[in-house]
């Protein structure tokens, strides 16, 4: 569950500061799959960087599972992140070093996970997406989509409460962006709540609830059948 | 002595004797006078020469404890000197005690290294001292080396560090990461410098000494010295693998990320 309370974001200071989120309210329940969409410069992504606290809003408050984040201290914030969240990001941010396994243990690792039961629940998220037999691969053996489904592994092995997702198919083509879609859906169903940043309404009408933002509001929120 | 080895073998100098036609394995005769006035004549079969750079050294004759028993009753003021081989680390005691024993009237009594000569000791001090601030040198120059691998690995990967940072991986443990990453550099080069100066450069230098007009000069190096110096070495590399690793670290994650 999320709760935003009236987010607002300003960048600078003075007479340069520029405010991007202008008191931004939203409640996202458990189970949801939302698209935040909207033109460059909306601010759909710097709102999702609140949600997901990789950043500070300049006031409001965050609340998410329960837990008033603005309370948290950094360590808490990475150790919440590590623990309840999961993040796809833009450009997959795989580690080029490690397998794609590898890359998928590397967070419950962190947790303090066995590496043998690490590696097996990696396995498995990358069965999830129909990606078993690219484990072994190094990134820069797969193309973007097997990169990004991947990422996509990654952000729920460990079986995080939420799913952010930052334009998870801007560097995609049409086939490998349909594959990853389907990707969110199949998790969505099994429960996994979603966040999903887009700029393209193509793939912002698989979610079950579209949130439009223009000039840093939301200007519609609609929840789709 | 012999003149094939003296310094003044192809000179006749009067009043200098030197023994033509000898050589290692040669025997010789020598005369020698006794308490009561007589004559003593002992042959002996020349072992080996002692070669040095120190004429003191060079001109003497060395007889083994044995031989020089065969020689009594020689006139003991004919002795200059007497060396006894002993463990070095019982020759301070050794002396100490045949100072109480004989006191210090008779002969001058002194470990071998009581012996140097001080001019001998300044130069293996200032050797030692010119040592030192190599070593300092080298020290600073690895820790800024390290400084420098590690900073700019850490900046080439500082959008993965954020992302490491975002998916929820502690600072410390990525500061980490890189620390060990210093400490291996560290090893590995202090392997590297043991091989190198014990398995190449002490071995070539004391078979092929440094001519110096005095003395041979070899590379001192002891074990236990090299492992005082990898030891100082490994905590500068842990602070130079730590500090860059830390700047960038402690970067806005988000920032990291997005390359701002």
């Amino acid at each position: 569950m999320i709760k935003a309370t009236h987010i607002v974001r300003s960048f600078g200071e003075g007479d340069l500061a520029v405010t991007v989120l202008k008191g931004i309210s939203l409640f996202i329940d458990s189970g949801e799959f939302v698209a935040i969409i909207g033109p460059s410069g909306a601010g759909k992504s710097t709102l999702m960087y609140q949600l997901s606290l990789l950043d500070e809003p300049s006031s409001g408050e965050v609340e998410l599972d329960g837990v008033k984040t603005s309370g948290l201290s950094q360590a808490e914030k990475t150790s919440f992140r590590l623990q309840e969240l999961g993040y796809v990001f833009q450009d997959y941010a795989l580690l080029p070093d490690l397998t794609a396994v590898e890359n998928i243990a590397l967070p419950m690792l962190m947790q303090g996970m066995r590496k043998q039961d690490a590696l097996v629940k990696a396995q498995k998220a990358l069965l999830r997406i129909d990606m078993g037999e690219k484990a072994n691969s190094l990134p820069s053996q797969l193309s973007g989509g097997q990169q990004q489904r991947v990422s996509i592994a990654r952000a729920i092995a460990h079986e995080p409460h939420i799913v952010f997702a930052d334009e998870p198919t801007a560097n995609l083509d049409s086939e490998n962006g349909q594959r990853v879609m389907e990707s969110f859906l199949a998790l969505n169903k099994e429960g996994q709540t979603i966040v999903m940043v887009t700029h393209e309404a193509e793939y912002a009408k698989h979610a079950k609830r579209i949130i439009a933002m223009r000039d840093g509001l939301i200007v519609s929120d609609e929840k789709r059948a | 002595m012999i003149r094939k080895y003296s310094s003044f073998g192809d000179v006749d100098i009067p009043g200098l004797e030197l023994l033509s036609d000898v050589d290692v394995g040669s025997r010789v005769r020598m005369s020698m006078s006794d308490d009561a006035g007589g004559t003593i004549q002992k042959e002996f079969i020349i072992k080996g020469i002692v070669k040095s750079k120190v004429d003191e050294i060079s001109t003497r004759m060395f007889i083994t404890d044995k031989e020089f028993r065969r020689l009594l009753p020689v006139n003991q003021t004919q002795i200059q000197e007497i060396a006894i081989r002993t463990d070095k680390s019982y020759a301070p005691t050794l002396v100490a005690e045949m100072k109480t024993f004989m006191g210090n009237n008779i002969a001058r009594i002194q470990t071998s290294d009581d012996a140097i000569p001080s001019f001998l000791r300044d130069v293996e001090t200032t050797m030692g001292v010119l040592g030192n601030a190599l070593s300092s040198i080298a020290l600073v120059v690895a820790s800024i080396t390290i400084f420098i691998v590690i900073f700019i690995n850490a900046v080439t990967r500082r959008k993965f560090i954020g992302i490491m940072k975002g998916i929820g991986i502690s600072p410390v443990a990525i500061q980490f990461s890189y620390v060990i990453q210093a400490f291996f550099y560290g090893i590995i080069g202090s392997g590297i410098g043991l091989v190198v100066t014990f398995g190449f450069l002490k071995p070539y230098f004391a078979a092929n000494p440094i001519n110096f007009p005095f003395s041979d000069g070899i590379l001192v190096a002891t074990f236990s010295g090299a492992m005082v110096r990898i030891g100082i070495l490994l905590v500068v590399t842990l602070i130079a693998g730590y500090v860059p690793a830390k700047l960038i670290v402690r970067k806005n994650t988000l920032d990291s990320i997005l390359g701002r």
